[in-house]
């Protein structure tokens, strides 16, 4: 299992963008609003960290939302920041790859709490397309 | 001995209609009271088999009205088990039979006639999520593959936040459901 730290470089306000498939879009009548369910935001079934694109890295790159959903229609693209995920007892890890510069992974045990505060706390890229129940 | 529909008649229950695999009482038209256990529930119909002082009973086709919660949940359920490996873009997994099996047992357990309609979300992890988010109460259901069940509450009826276990005992999310 690889040692991964927390890399200071990316500030707190550094965004981190996740991809959102519709059947993980729940309208929540509390906040009167869609948003993701908290089960957008566990690790790899295989054990491995959460992924996510780093968004200033994306814009270094010259590109964006639509390279981030290339490829997935009917997808959604949320954010949150590297500091709630902080908050969250989280790291984030660098880990590019050779199609995806700006990856990286939100390092950490996904509590329910923390999932649902990811959940609740992020904010839209690209909202959903339509509502799903 | 055994007792069919023909020698008596379902007349009212102690609660509410039991749907896919629960236990539950009823009171039939011959006075006593029951103890039975569903086996399957299809398009309002039940078949019911219980045992009662060692004389088995058989009630077959008794109709009533579907809860109005019962089709949507059961379409989106039978939609998410379409979903091919990676419908994530991550690496999630497909749904397994044995969620699916765990999330109709506890739907027919726990919802009463009109409870609302609940969310119905896959897992990465090859799992189901019910979740209900309304007055003041946030609830969610992880069925998980290998047959765990886990509660997740919060809000009015929960005042501290709860995270518990029901695999075994389903009655804490039946009391939650109740106040929705």
């Amino acid at each position: 299992m690889p040692q991964y730290q927390d890399d200071l470089s990316i500030a707190d306000d550094a965004e981190l963008w996740r991809r959102i498939p519709a059947d993980w879009v729940v309208w929540d009548g509390n906040l009167r609003q869609m948003r993701p369910t908290s089960q957008a935001f566990c690790n790899h079934p295989n054990g491995t960290p959460m992924s996510v694109a780093l968004a200033h890295i994306l814009a270094q790159c010259g590109t964006g939302p639509d390279e981030v959903l290339a490829g997935h229609s009917g997808f959604a693209l949320a954010s949150l920041t590297t500091g709630l995920a902080r908050e969250c007892g989280q790291m984030v890890a660098r880990d590019p790859l050779p199609d995806e510069p700006a990856h990286a992974l939100v390092v950490g045990e996904k509590t329910h709490s923390v999932r649902k505060r990811f959940a609740s706390k992020c904010r839209w890229i690209v909202p959903p397309p339509r509502m799903t129940s | 001995m055994s007792i069919s529909l023909r020698d008596c008649q379902f007349v009212a229950s102690a609660a509410e209609p039991p749907w896919l695999g629960c236990a539950g009482t009823g009171v039939l038209a011959d006075g006593d009271v029951h103890t039975y256990r569903t086996s399957s529930a299809q398009g309002g119909e039940a078949l019911l088999t219980g045992e009662d002082q060692g004389v088995e009973w058989v009630i077959i086709n008794q109709s009533w009205p579907e809860p109005a919660w019962m089709v949507p949940a059961k379409q989106a359920i039978e939609r998410l088990t379409q979903l091919p490996a990676g419908w994530d873009s991550y690496g999630a997994r497909r749904i397994q039979a044995s969620a699916v099996k765990a999330v109709f047992e506890l739907l027919g357990c726990t919802m009463q006639r009109h409870s609302p309609v609940p969310a119905v979300v896959p897992t990465a992890t090859g799992g189901l999520q019910l979740e209900w988010h309304t007055g003041g109460i946030d609830l969610e259901v992880e069925a998980t593959p290998d047959g765990t069940i886990l509660m997740f509450c919060d809000g009015t009826s929960c005042p501290t936040p709860q995270e518990r276990e029901i695999t075994q005992d389903p009655t804490p999310l039946a009391q939650v459901i109740a106040t929705l």
